[in-house]
């Protein structure tokens, strides 16, 4: 991981590639949709459809750490502590979905609602403690 | 712990953004340090002692700290 640069330093060198990754996210989430049929395309077609969406996503989270080491102590400390608080609500949440559906209590879920679910409650939980409390 | 900060920021006219320029932390790390949410690290806290010109105990008190006989 990279040392600590700085909290202007640390957000400039995170949006500059933060944009490019998003740009290159929604390129892949459109150019998929227009150009690839899940029914008729070839599996090689949909499997790299599936790493040029994924790959910007990873890319990000290793962004984020990224950013999270190298800006400011307290920045740092509400980023992983959201990002602790985020991963424990979406593990729960993994747990008790995956239960449900073992017992065939529900059908089975898509497991990349899991994704968007993590950064709702990171994003949630970041809020919430900036709002309340005493955070060390 | 209890702090100066607001009062020192305040006598040099400065705002939390630009004290926060000067320590090249974010403006929600001033305004945690200044209301008590947030104790600084020893490196930020000589950072912020330093660019006001003061010792570290001219600008954090600790609240259970013993009063010492002389100060009585």
């Amino acid at each position: 991981m990279a040392q600590q640069v700085g909290f202007n330093a640390a957000r400039k060198r995170y949006k500059r590639l933060y944009w490019p990754a998003i740009i290159a996210y929604v390129t892949a989430c459109i150019g998929g949709a227009i150009l690839v049929d899940k029914d008729t395309s070839p599996v090689w077609m949909t499997s790299v459809l599936a790493i040029l969406t994924s790959a910007p996503l990873v890319f990000i989270m290793w962004l984020m750490l990224r950013h999270s080491d190298e800006t400011d102590e307290y920045t740092r400390m509400r980023q992983l502590q959201a990002f602790a608080k985020g991963g424990a609500i979406t593990m729960s949440a993994i747990w008790m979905v995956g239960s449900f559906q073992l017992w065939e209590v529900i059908p089975g879920l898509n497991v990349f609602w899991f994704g968007p679910f993590f950064f709702l409650a990171y994003g949630l939980t970041y809020c919430w403690d900036s709002l309340t409390g005493k955070t060390v | 712990m209890e702090n100066i900060i607001r009062t020192l920021r305040a006598e040099q006219g400065w705002s939390q953004a630009a004290l926060a320029e000067q320590l090249d932390v974010s403006r929600q790390s001033v305004n945690a340090i200044e209301t008590g949410k947030y104790d600084p690290s020893l490196p930020l806290a000589f950072a912020i002692a330093r660019l006001f010109g003061k010792s570290i105990e001219e600008v954090f008190q600790d609240p259970d700290a013993p009063v010492s006989k002389a100060a009585e």
